[in-house]
């Protein structure tokens, strides 16, 4: 009986069908296994088909019981879940992981240098890169924070740029997230996880560690305090439990022994922030907060907004508190200024750039949307000031109706959308019933930029489409991920 | 320590504390309810009155069915009160208070909220395994305070999370001996025997501490005695109350004029029960002296908050 199932198990390894002409990061289209990829499959060739399920069962109920979860809006009801993990970890040599750190180094040096211009001097615009209009149509240019001088000029201190390979094998930039991009706790939950359940595989491959992200970020938001005394006050500010990133402001807050605090625990007087304690008012440093500009004070920015503090902007502007990521990051991840950052970066640094742009078509320019619209069905068109996979039309799948209703919506604002060709984004062995399959996905490293320098976590989160053929890998549609191993 | 903190600690230790009184009460009626013989009239009224705000039409109509009655009070969606609402609010304040709470009580609380939201649950209840899926919940809340016990450090948020634990339990000893004695009219020299207190006595965890304590004497007093001031026993209302009283008193330590309101407001409470005894409780009533009792309590609850939780 033993046996059987073992073949049977076997058998299903060995019929791992990869997708005709897309890359697979495990299999090459002969079938053949590539070498970092051969301990990790004859392991899974040589355990029953029952422990495999038994390991997904753990990894599960690890998930489910620390309250691992997301929560998905859709109408006016929440539903909190969790998020979908799949046992086999991705993998990544060491000799490709150093391209991506040194193509992201690059890029985020030269994004940094582009908001410290576009908030002071505006060169990039005055030696006519960048058209100004393309700028001063940004939703996220915020004019509010022109002029202010951030600590040690650094705007970005944190960042998580979406990366994905193409057919070609090469990687590409799909995103570069500036703001406050999220799911840096599900790549060392991931992490825990995999070590309870391929322990033997981990002391086999010699995998980077990713744990000391929460102290490499603390270390920053310490050396940021205005005043530099010993012991500086930091806070994380979240927008509270229902935000669907809760739990990632939790796990940061615990790792890092710093407060968690919400907008109605701070006050600000005579241009010093504070926070409402048992003991009084406690004065705040520095605030690494996960609420978005717009959010972060009612004075100056949306009034309706119950999750910032009032007088924030004031105290950050006297230099009094800092703030991370900066303010007004947001122009610099717009998707339709994403398409000048090589340029930005030839600008800067004069170097040529290490990582991929995807081309992206700009629809106020007439004749790029006239191929975009002739070639709808081979296109990706993006809303550009809307993220997590919302407010996208997927050429390839869509009907004929949807491709209507973005025409029309192009038509009506043309700077709110870009349109990109349809990468064919690799895919990786997952798996799933009882079968390995391949599934596509995508990578999102963390880079942390301080005053000593910058830092990419060797690790990221690997984010998987779970449906067959899908090339959405958004949690909010219907996404997992995946632990993500830097081998050497 | 954040103000929002405390409170949430505050507030998710007593919601605990009130779903544990709860379910002792529920798992007691339970089993008298199936006493056929000895309890023929017997329904579910007086849980009822305290636990739900459901008006007597509604009670009537229900007041025959366990298995209605069970359903109502735990898993309800639509009952403000029900277990289910009560854990769920416990969580939301755990899970504010991430970072406050170790991992092992977060994972505790969030397993007792997942045992009451699947499915699982309601089968019990409609199984005739309504003793199981009392008892389990028990366990569960009873398997979150060892966790406590064991896991989180000692301090400020400890300090308040035993504040929010021993008001709620003085508060809801109060209100079970209110309507238990109201069935009997306050009349303390009742001579009602041990079968009848029998009930109330399990449900507050005291029937063998009772019959050991209590040997002989007329048993409506004792059990009036034991409840309301019997220090060895963690249920009566003068055990929480010097509870309250300790852990302020290591709290309010900066001598301003809110934290002397407090420490006067349950010093009085502590000495009025200290030094009654059921001849004074007699002369003013029962139900006024509880009365009495809850509105300090209350009191405190608001100085309290207005000290220490303002941060709206």
């Amino acid at each position: 009986m033993h046996t059987v199932t073992l073949n049977l198990y076997r058998m299903l390894l060995d019929k791992y069908q990869t997708r005709t002409n897309f890359w697979d990061e495990m299999a090459l289209p002969n079938g053949e296994k590539r070498s970092h990829y051969q301990a990790i499959f004859n392991k899974l060739n040589s355990i029953d088909l029952d422990v495999i399920n038994r390991k997904e069962e753990i990894a599960r109920k690890m998930f489910m019981n620390q309250g691992i979860t997301f929560t998905i809006y859709s109408g006016d009801e929440g539903i909190e879940r969790i998020f979908p993990f799949d046992i086999i970890p991705r993998i990544i040599t060491g000799a490709e992981w150093q391209i991506i750190e040194r193509g992201t180094a690059q890029r985020l040096k030269a994004l940094n240098l582009f908001l410290q211009d576009v908030y002071h001097n505006q060169n990039i615009i005055k030696d006519g890169i960048i058209p100004l209009n393309i700028v001063a149509t940004c939703p996220h240019y915020n004019r509010e924070v022109f002029g202010i001088n951030v600590p040690f000029n650094i705007y970005v201190h944190i960042a998580g740029i979406d990366i994905v390979r193409d057919s070609d094998g090469e990687y590409y930039v799909l995103e570069d997230n500036l703001r406050t991009p999220s799911g840096v706790s599900y790549m060392m939950e991931n992490r825990d996880v995999t070590k309870s359940i391929f322990p033997e595989l981990m002391s086999e491959y010699n995998v980077r560690r990713v744990s000391d992200y929460p102290l490499e970020l603390k270390k920053i938001l310490v050396s940021l305090a205005p005043k530099q005394n010993q012991n500086p006050c930091i806070v994380i500010l979240t927008p509270g439990i229902f935000n669907s990133a809760y739990y990632e402001h939790t796990f940061l807050a615990r790792y890092m022994g710093v407060e968690l605090v919400e907008g109605r625990d701070l006050v600000v007087d005579n241009h010093t922030v504070y926070m409402k304690t048992t003991n009084g008012l406690k004065r705040v440093d520095v605030i690494y907060r996960r609420v978005d500009d717009e959010y972060l004070d009612p004075l100056v920015f949306n009034p309706n907004s119950l999750l910032g503090v009032p007088g924030l902007l004031a105290a950050y502007r006297k230099g009094n508190v800092a703030i991370v990521n900066a303010l007004g990051n947001g122009v610099a991840d717009d998707k339709a200024i994403y398409s000048y950052v090589p340029d930005m970066i030839r600008y800067y640094l004069n170097e040529s750039p290490i990582l991929k742009n995807v081309p992206t078509y700009k629809m106020e320019n007439l004749e790029e949307r006239q191929y975009v619209f002739d070639n709808m069905h081979k296109m990706v068109v993006k809303k550009t000031n809307e993220s997590g996979g919302y407010g996208m039309l997927m050429g390839e799948s869509a009907t004929s109706e949807e491709i209507e209703q973005f025409k029309n919506a192009i038509l009506k604002e043309p700077r709110s959308y870009i349109a990109q060709p349809t990468i064919k984004i690799s895919t990786v062995p997952c798996y799933m019933n009882g079968k390995l399959v391949p599934r596509h996905v995508d990578l999102r490293p963390y880079a942390l930029f301080g005053p000593d320098g910058f830092k990419l976590v060797s690790g990221g989160l690997t984010r998987v489409a779970l449906k067959e053929n899908s090339l959405v890998v958004n949690s909010s549609q219907g996404g997992g991920s995946k632990d993500t191993w830097i081998i050497d | 320590m954040l103000s929002r903190i405390a409170d949430s600690l505050f507030w998710m230790n007593r919601y605990v504390e009130r779903a544990e009184g709860m379910l002792r009460m529920l798992k007691i009626n339970y089993e008298t309810s199936l006493d056929k013989s000895d309890n023929e009239n017997y329904d579910w009224i007086a849980v009822l009155n305290i636990f739900t705000y459901l008006d007597e039409a509604e009670k009537n109509k229900i007041k025959d069915d366990t298995q209605a009655v069970l359903k109502y009070i735990i898993t309800d969606k639509y009952n403000e009160n029900s277990i289910r609402n009560i854990i769920t609010k416990a969580r939301e304040n755990a899970r504010g208070l991430q970072d406050h709470i170790t991992r092992e009580v977060w994972e505790s609380i969030n397993e007792y909220y997942l045992r009451l939201n699947n499915n699982r649950i309601d089968e019990l209840l409609d199984s005739n395994q309504q003793a199981y899926a009392i008892s389990s919940l028990i366990e569960q809340s009873l398997y979150y305070y060892g966790v406590l016990e064991v896991t989180m450090p000692r301090g400020e948020g400890w300090n308040f999370m035993g504040l929010g634990k021993n008001i709620e339990r003085a508060l809801q000893t109060a209100d079970i001996v209110d309507t238990k004695f109201h069935d009997i009219n306050y009349d303390l020299n009742n001579p009602m025997d041990i079968p009848y207190w029998k009930n109330l006595l399990l449900s507050i965890s005291g029937y063998e501490f009772y019959l050991k304590t209590y040997p002989t004497g007329l048993q409506t007093q004792n059990v009036l005695d034991m409840i309301l001031m019997n220090t060895n026993f963690p249920r009566s209302i003068l055990y929480s109350i010097r509870k309250i009283s300790y852990i302020i008193n290591k709290i309010a330590i900066d001598n301003t004029e809110g934290e002397k309101t407090l420490l006067r407001i349950i010093g009085k409470l502590k000495s009025k029960i200290e030094y009654s005894d059921l001849e004074t409780i007699s002369h003013i009533g029962l139900h006024q002296f509880l009365e009495e009792v809850r509105d300090e309590l209350y009191k405190f609850n608001n100085e309290l908050s207005k000290i220490y939780f303002a941060y709206h």
